[in-house]
């Protein structure tokens, strides 16, 4: 029964896109309206019920394929780490499909079915991903979550630019891909098995089926190979640097595809990674150490480049990439329930963000410059009042969820007290700063006071039914969300630490009593600099160079384009012309002119060149057959 | 005597051809459609009557030819052969439906295209080294007047000869090597043999069986194609008709990735001399998957671009053999099946591009999303299969490959790896360019009809299904008649 429910939460997206694909588009509209969102609504039903039975369980379905000792099971691994990410993925993913229906309202019959097709094949993906019981299949699923973003990045493909970024991100992402497939590879080659519960008893020790002795498996270098692989993957689809250019080029698609990839979907991939693979990460102590560095490192970089977008959605993407940052970064440093509750916290004020913004871009017919908008406040207020909590709880301001979420990580490296984690902690106190400012730069700009002259629209209409109300209830989840798990506060519920700590490592250090009151007054701080960014908004002229530098986003693409891209396209072009068809092909065509030549000299090619080649041919087997004669008959 | 399941397998092909040959175009396309699904209906009977888990070859049919030299007709299957017989007949039955009634000369056509298919598929099951010689250059014969008969293009006489002449130097060179196997076995004055099966255990000392290595691979390194054997192909593949095109770029190939496996390894298990070649050939492999990418990424002709994309991915089926381990033989085995049910897609895909367009210049078909959705849907997965996609099937031979790779010699993997990142490069390249464009292409275009979408149907169907349940094939695979390849 639970082996069936498991595979549902599949099946409903799965079944949801090929009804989609094949018939969607000459059905209906209403059809497509009914169900793209149910599909996805279903499985987070099954994964619901699967919740509250409490269902624990790895269940194999086929054996994908045996060949010597490599052999591997289809199976799906429920526990209270997949449970999690799958309510997360189905619920606020359920939502922003439900969004869709108003967003994609405008497009053409064929292209809304399309849509919605795209969208349930990334829900697919990202379950498969989350529910993968084996390396493989996690492999299969990150794969196609890539590729589901491609679609969708690329879903306006009459834009140029829409094309160009999908395939970047398809590039980026399969980069991504070959990291973990060889970190697979490590992994197979040093436990001979790839499913997850194999390959971790073998690193546990008293299950340990190859290694003589248990502590060779820990904290040997195949470990550390195997671990840093797999990072590389968790970088690319998570957008961290230095595999991060795709994101922001992801705008490109529509709206609530930024807000599914970027808050309930694909980019968390990476930080669930690296959670699921816990017991890899706690003994692989260099990867581990790299996760929060990476983490802090990318969040800082982030959230400068934020400072200077004028594009609402990139101010968006940029704080994404700063803020999935912190989840490496808490990860990284071992506290990764705290990880996870930022996840979920991010999942629903990011998807807010998006959505309500998604909202301001329709009323404005598309325009995204935050310049050209400003004093939506009183004409929008209902979009304004969301889009204001989605911002407050991305600063971290007192009592919204991203308060909670932000302060247990940061609380959690302040109190761990090693070099390592005090040096993230700083970078994480500097980048909350940071966020608390363009933040406010962001709402300031666009809501508060006068309209632009440059403003598309007078008199903007505020969003259908259809789109508030989800945006309504991803704003009433993060202003109470916070309240769940308020134990780093010193009192109160952890019910997601309780939850995940069955699963994931409990951070295994106390909680140091300068930290609340270092949360705090980091929030405060933000959330002075959120109201400052009021007055300080043309800060920029004081600073050009920095200026040019952070609207360049650091050079990346250039660097990127001069060291990769262009060399490939220059190293093809010339291998074409002058390896390939002088020396490869002109060896082969100068010996057989030669050997023309030569017969030529000798008379024998009157009529055409093939009867020479039977003649020779001919001549050739009749020595042979003499000598195979001679031989037999001695 | 009697002729047995194998026998038909072969016969039935060649029969048909010429009966084919001489008649008018309907009725021998009827006919050759006939032969070709009659011929995969006893390929799949051999299939599913296979025994796994069985060490010698099966179906097995023995009779003296030259008894004097030991020369014996000799078939056989095992799990490494079955399924390349089984996707020769099938490819042979895509080929057949795909051949346009409008092609001239049509029943001579379909009639060299049955007789190429039966010297293939006597390739596959002969077990017996001479019959495989004899087979290896009866397909020739066919392929040959198929280029030069009905190649397109301005010169497809000099592609034809081009082909002919660089296989045929390196046959040649295998006929020396079969003389010299003969001559250098191991064994008493009198007791030689042809049988694949034994020559294995008789195998001849180190330094001639470096010798010998070296001319057998040779001809197969032409035939697969090994870069940097290679510049046969694209001549050959931009004149070949696109029905040929199905099994001479689908299956052909194969025989020599075949040979590899076949003769190469287990008949000389210990080739070193100046060198060891079982370290040469996979890093040449190596050379070819990354040098078949980049040559993709700078055609602007599609179907050279197909072309030079093979080339790549047989690169992938050449180091799997080489890691001499049973993931990557298995792997190199699926990648075949593979390759060809992907391959014949692209090359449809672009034929049909091409009739509707009259082009094939990446630079001059674009935006044809809106006007063929179709064929995009289609395309779409062909795309996604060609680079590699987990989930679909290219995506388990090389992974299979790679990691049986990354088991010899970590290196090896990881520079094979570099190129599933150039194939989405090429690929999405192809693939975009010709769908999305601004506008849409600008005069009204047909989309792929019922008949050619039937024809993908069961391709496409494969993609998922190999990629879903590879295990079906390798289950296969566990029975292997030779000593020395991996099981």
């Amino acid at each position: 029964m639970n082996q069936t429910l498991a595979l549902l939460i599949l099946g409903f997206p799965a079944a949801g896109a090929i009804i989609l694909a094949g018939r969607g588009w000459r059905m209906p509209r209403i059809v497509t309206q009914i169900i793209g969102p149910l599909a996805v609504w279903s499985s987070f039903i099954v994964t619901l019920n699967l919740f509250l039975n409490h269902v624990n369980d790895d269940f194999t379905y086929w054996t994908w394929i045996k060949s010597g000792s490599f052999e591997l099971p289809f199976d799906l691994l429920i526990d209270n780490l997949s449970i999690f990410m799958c309510l997360v993925i189905t619920g606020v993913g359920g939502l922003i499909v439900t969004y869709s229906v108003g967003y994609m309202a405008h497009e053409d019959g064929p292209s809304y079915a399309r849509f919605f097709t795209y969208m349930d094949v990334f829900i697919f993906s990202m379950l498969l991903l989350v529910l993968a019981g084996n390396f493989v299949f996690l492999i299969v699923g990150w794969a196609l979550v890539g590729l589901s973003s491609y679609f969708l990045i690329g879903f306006w493909y009459q834009r140029r630019s829409a094309v160009l970024a999908a395939r970047k991100a398809f590039v980026m992402n399969v980069i991504g891909d070959v990291g973990m497939i060889l970190g697979a590879f490590v992994l197979f080659v040093s436990y001979h098995a790839l499913t997850y519960s194999s390959v971790f008893s073998a690193l546990k020790g008293p299950l340990c089926l190859v290694c003589v002795n248990p502590s060779q498996a820990a904290d040997s270098p195949t470990i550390e190979l195997a671990a840093f692989l797999l990072l590389v993957g968790a970088v690319a689809k998570s957008a961290q640097l230095p595999l991060h250019t795709w994101l922001p080029d992801a705008m490109e698609g529509p709206t609530p595809v930024s807000a599914l990839i970027h808050a309930a979907t694909m980019v968390t991939a990476g930080v669930y990674l690296v959670g699921r693979m816990h017991p890899i990460y706690d003994v692989a102590v260099y990867a581990h150490g790299a996760v929060a560095i990476i983490g802090a490192v990318t969040a800082l970089f982030a959230a400068t480049i934020a400072i200077v977008q004028t594009d609402i959605k990139r101010v968006l993407a940029y704080s994404t990439m700063s803020q999935i940052g912190y989840m490496f970064l808490a990860v990284g440093i071992g506290a990764y329930a705290a990880g996870f509750f930022h996840l979920l916290a991010h999942a629903f004020f990011k998807a807010l963000l998006f959505m309500a913004a998604g909202n301001v871009i329709h009323a404005m017919h598309d325009e995204q410059d935050m310049r050209k908008y400003g004093g939506l406040w009183s004409q929008m207020r209902p979009t304004s009042v969301t889009f204001l909590i989605g911002c407050l709880s991305l600063v971290g301001v007192i009592p919204f969820v991203g308060f909670f979420s932000k302060e247990q990580i940061l609380g959690a490296a302040f109190s761990k007290g090693d070099p390592l984690t005090l040096t993230v902690w700083g970078i994480g106190f500097l980048t909350a700063l940071i966020t608390g400012f363009y933040t406010g730069r962001m709402w300031w700009l666009s809501f508060w006071g006068k309209p632009s002259a440059q403003r598309p629209v007078e008199h903007p209409h505020e969003a259908p039914a259809v789109m508030m109300i989800p945006v309504a209830i991803l704003a009433v989840l993060a202003v109470v969300g916070g309240f769940i798990q308020t134990r780093a506060l010193g009192t109160g519920p952890a019910l997601v630490s309780d939850f995940l700590e069955k699963v994931v490592t409990k951070p295994n250090w106390e909680e140091s009593s300068g930290a609340v009151g270092a949360g705090i007054a980091t929030m405060a701080l933000a959330t002075a600099l959120f109201l400052a960014a009021y007055r300080l908004r043309p800060w920029s002229a004081v600073v050009p160079w920095a200026q040019r530098l952070l609207e360049h986003k650091y050079y990346f693409d250039e660097m990127y384009d001069a060291a990769f891209v262009r060399p490939m396209d220059a190293i093809a072009a010339i291998g074409y012309r002058d390896v390939e068809e002088l020396v490869i092909d002109g060896a082969v065509v100068g010996a057989g002119e030669a050997a023309e030549a030569t017969a030529g000299s000798l008379r024998l090619t009157q009529s055409g060149y093939f009867r020479n080649y039977v003649l020779v041919f001919v001549a050739g087997a009749i020595i042979a057959a003499v000598l195979l004669i001679v031989r037999a008959a001695s | 005597m009697t002729i047995g399941a194998l026998s038909v397998i072969w016969l039935l092909p060649l029969i048909g051809a010429l009966i084919v040959a001489f008649l008018p175009p309907h009725l021998g396309k009827y006919m050759a459609v006939l032969v070709a699904v009659a011929a995969l209906a006893v390929a799949v009977y051999v299939a599913v009557l296979f025994a796994p888990d069985y060490h010698r070859f099966q179906f097995t049919e023995t009779f003296a030819w030259i008894p004097q030299l030991h020369v014996f007709y000799r078939l056989g299957v095992d799990g490494i052969s079955i399924w390349l017989v089984v996707l020769n007949a099938f490819l042979t039955t895509i080929a057949m439906l795909a051949t346009p009634l409008s092609t001239r000369n049509v029943s001579r056509f379909l009639a060299l295209m049955l007789a190429m298919s039966a010297g293939m598929a006597g390739v596959l099951m002969a077990t017996d080294l001479v019959l495989f010689y004899v087979f290896w250059e009866a397909m020739l014969i066919p392929a040959y007047f198929l280029l030069w008969l009905f190649g397109e293009g301005e010169r497809p006489g000099r592609a034809a000869l081009k082909f002919v002449l660089y296989t045929l130097a390196g046959s040649l060179l295998m006929l020396v090597g079969v003389i010299g196997e003969y001559v250098f076995q191991n064994v008493l004055p009198g007791q030689q043999t042809f049988d694949l099966a034994q020559l294995p255990s008789v195998a001849p000392s180190p330094g001639i069986q470096f010798g010998l290595f070296a001319v057998f691979a040779l001809a197969f390194a032409i035939k697969t194609p090994l870069f940097p054997f290679h510049s046969w192909v694209p001549d050959a593949y931009a004149a070949a008709p696109t029905p040929m095109l199905v099994t001479f770029a689908g299956m052909m190939g194969k025989t020599g990735a075949y040979g590899f496996l076949r003769i190469a390894i287990p008949l000389f298990p210990d080739p070193t001399g100046l060198w060891d070649w079982r370290w040469v050939i996979p890093v040449l492999a190596v050379g070819g998957i990354l040098w078949g990418a980049l040559m993709a990424i700078a055609q602007r002709d599609m179907k050279m671009l197909v072309a030079y994309s093979s080339i790549s991915h047989m690169g992938f089926i050449v180091l799997g053999i080489f890691a001499l381990n049973v993931q990557g033989q298995q792997g190199a085995v699926l990648q075949m099946v593979n390759h060809g049910v992907i391959v014949p897609a692209l090359f449809l895909i672009v034929a049909w591009i091409q009739d509707r367009t009259g082009s094939r210049d990446r630079s001059s078909v674009f935006g044809l999303a809106p006007r063929m959705p179709i064929l995009a849907g289609v395309f779409t997965v062909v795309a996604l299969a060609a680079l590699g996609l987990p989930g679909l099937n290219s995506f388990v031979g090389e992974f299979m490959t790679l990691l049986g790779a990354w088991e010899r010699a970590p290196a090896l993997a990881i520079a094979g790896a570099i190129g599933l990142v150039l194939t989405p490069v090429y690929m999405l390249r192809l693939f975009q360019g010709a769908m999305y464009a601004e506008k849409p292409y600008a005069s009204e275009v047909d989309d792929i009809h019922a008949g050619q979408l039937t024809l993908l149907a069961p391709l496409v169907v494969l993609m998922f299904a190999l990629g879903l349940a590879p295990g079906v094939l390798t289950a296969l695979m566990t029975s292997v008649a030779q000593q020395g390849l991996a099981r």
